[in-house]
């Protein structure tokens, strides 16, 4: 399945999947800082997962960056902006692996707490706890294929949010790679090296996913 | 009332439907089998009544039944229910009996065969000392209470049933309670086409606002709960005298008849008597199936309040983000998870708090629309009927189909045509 899933690329025909998700709670919560950093180090990939990439996926509508709930928990029940906008801007989509961006998270909260420790047993208020969940993803072939560019024009029209997501943003995790699905199968199969560049450059946080499937779409049509 | 997946499709997106279906297909045939303990009133008989000709139209064999109970039976589960809900309540020995009695005359009744089993709250929960029905099958109960802070004995009473059970379900995380069985989250939902939720013409709003004598040219604050003091409806009228003093508004606490439940009542005069004889609160004690009437109040509002002290998912912040109105809320319970401060409304901590709010909003009508867009889609991606099938759908993939693979550092599971 590994590659099943890695391998929407070279000579082959597109294969549109979607992907959906159902929640797990962990019973892992925390009330402030020092607790929150030592959960992070312990907790699965799945709860950074559902913390970070489906929480940006959750608030497609937004172009705000809703992008981590631990960056919105620590500047809203924490009250501790600084902390907060450094979470924040860490680019969700610069990671390949969810390793390295726990260990970003990580360290952007033992810096600051090196120079506020006393931020580190500031509690949030008792209703503000931050419960951890964790996030089963259920990957589903939807029998959209694609041989052409006028193909792929097509079924991409006719796409989900949760497909444009599993292979434009959340392909990174997969291919270890700072690339989407659609860039490498439109290079690989089709040749299309241009336009796979142009698509990969594409800025998903200035658009929602409705807005990224449509300027990725003007982008194929544009082609044909 | 509709019970065609289809006709969601123009309201959830008809990717959100083609999705279902994906996932249903995976599912054919199954058999599933929900049992609570009442066929209708409460959220979760109004929430299976739709659910359940949803699932069998695409294709899982879903069935509901209701456990027999007699009044004894029903004065004991409340009681049950309030002390898992945390109240001090003096459960006696005989209490326990005639639950046991009630919960073995189920067991001797039930015969039905399933592959997976959804069983609703607590008083149908001894049910799983039957799962020889059909050994091979998954046996899930679905909490929808907050049981977080219950009393010791009447948990561990039930938690001897419950931790028999393959996996259990919970509303909210900050509801559940450290278990040794999975705990999956699945949140209530509310139904767009349903009387309650669905569009209505500006004629039907602006009727229902001059029926209660409310202009719809001036800026409308509204909230809707029933008459108690959890929902602290003195703090509504509170914050909104706090801002009528810089500002023009008008003030609906809208809730159910309380002619039966003298507590009401009692909170009811408090109510009266905190308003005065300002023209501008109305105080509407709505009949049973209003469902239309609270629709229009909701459309006519500019803001919806919900100042709960203590609030379980909160629906009727729910129903407001819909209709795309920003909604001021207390950060309890489920409203946290609705109310995305500064981008579907605002939390908010105090009576100060929230007139501040209130004021910021009537003096920028565009934040608040803009609120109410963010709210609409929030709703729209997260707490209609169709999620919530989708939810279920998945929970029983997760259970009956042996499909668990760690990679790429997470939990994923790959479903193949």
């Amino acid at each position: 399945m590994n590659n099943e899933l890695k391998n929407n690329s070279g000579f082959t025909p597109f294969e549109f999947y979607t992907e959906v998700q159902l929640d797990e709670v962990t019973g892992h919560s925390v009330i402030n800082l020092k607790e929150l950093l030592e959960k992070l180090k312990m907790v699965s990939g799945s709860v950074i997962y559902c913390h970070t990439f489906r929480t940006m996926l959750l608030h497609h509508f937004i172009t705000e960056g809703f992008k981590n709930d631990f960056a919105h928990w620590v500047i809203d029940a924490l009250n501790e902006e600084e902390l907060g906008e450094r979470l924040v801007s860490i680019d969700l989509i610069e990671y390949t692996a969810i390793r390295a961006y726990r260990e970003k998270m990580t360290q952007i909260i033992e810096e600051y707490l090196a120079r506020n420790p006393a931020a580190a047993t500031r509690n949030a208020r008792e209703e503000r706890r931050f419960f951890f969940c964790s996030t089963y993803s259920f990957v589903v072939t939807t029998g959209k294929i694609a041989h052409t560019l006028e193909e792929f024009a097509n079924q991409l029209h006719r796409c989900s949010n949760n497909s444009i997501f599993f292979h434009f943003i959340e392909a990174r995790l997969r291919v270890g790679q700072p690339i989407n699905d659609f860039s490498i199968w439109l290079s690989q199969s089709l040749g299309k090296q241009g336009l796979a560049e142009k698509i990969n450059k594409l800025d998903p946080y200035i658009y929602t996913l409705e807005q990224l499937k449509e300027k990725i779409s003007e982008l194929v049509e544009q082609e044909l | 009332m509709s019970f065609n997946i289809n006709d969601y499709k123009q309201i959830a997106g008809s990717n959100e439907i083609e999705e279902i279906k994906l996932v249903a297909g995976r599912l054919e045939g199954v058999r599933m089998h929900n049992v609570n303990s009442t066929p209708s009133g409460g959220g979760v008989a109004e929430i299976l009544a739709r659910l359940i000709p949803l699932l069998r139209g695409i294709g899982i064999d879903a069935t509901w039944d209701v456990i027999r109970g007699s009044e004894d039976f029903y004065q004991v589960t409340k009681a049950f229910h309030n002390a898992l809900h945390g109240e001090k309540i003096n459960l006696t020995d005989s209490m326990f009996e005639i639950f046991e009695h009630y919960t073995n005359l189920n067991l001797d009744l039930f015969d039905k065969e399933a592959d997976c089993y959804l069983i609703h709250d607590p008083q149908p929960v001894g049910l799983i000392r039957k799962r020889s029905v059909s050994p091979a099958s998954k046996w899930i109960w679905r909490c929808h209470i907050d049981v977080s802070r219950p009393d010791e004995s009447i948990w561990g009473f039930i938690s001897e049933d419950i931790e028999k059970y393959d996996a259990t379900v919970f509303t909210m995380p900050e509801f559940s309670r450290p278990i040794p069985v999975p705990q999956f989250l699945v949140t209530p939902s509310i139904d767009p086409l349903a009387d309650k939720n669905k569009e209505l013409n500006g004629k039907t709003v602006m009727q229902v606002a001059e029926k209660y004598d409310l202009n719809p040219e001036r800026p409308i604050i509204t909230q809707v709960s029933r008459f108690d003091r959890l929902k602290d409806p003195i703090g509504v009228i509170k914050s909104y005298k706090l801002v009528k003093k810089r500002m023009d508004c008008q003030l609906v606490l809208a809730g159910g008849g309380a002619q039966d439940d003298p507590e009401s009542c009692g909170v009811l005069d408090e109510i009266r008597e905190a308003a005065g004889d300002d023209p501008d609160i109305k105080i509407l004690e709505l009949p049973p199936f209003s469902d239309i009437e609270i629709n229009a109040l909701q459309r006519a509002s500019a803001i919806i309040l919900q100042k709960s002290v203590r609030e379980g998912f909160g629906l009727t912040v729910t129903e407001a983000l819909w209709k795309g109105v920003p909604v001021i809320g207390s950060a309890v319970g489920g409203i946290k998870a609705q109310v995305i401060n500064g981008v579907t409304g605002y939390l908010i901590y105090s009576i100060e708090g929230c007139a501040h709010r209130i004021e910021e909003l009537l003096r920028d009508p565009e934040k608040g629309k803009t609120m109410g867009r963010n709210g609409k889609e929030l709703v729209r991606s997260r707490f209609l009927i169709t999620r919530h099938l989708k939810n279920y759908l998945l929970l029983m993939l997760a259970l009956l189909k042996t499909l668990n693979r760690d990679l790429f550092e997470r939990q994923i599971f790959m479903l193949s045509a």
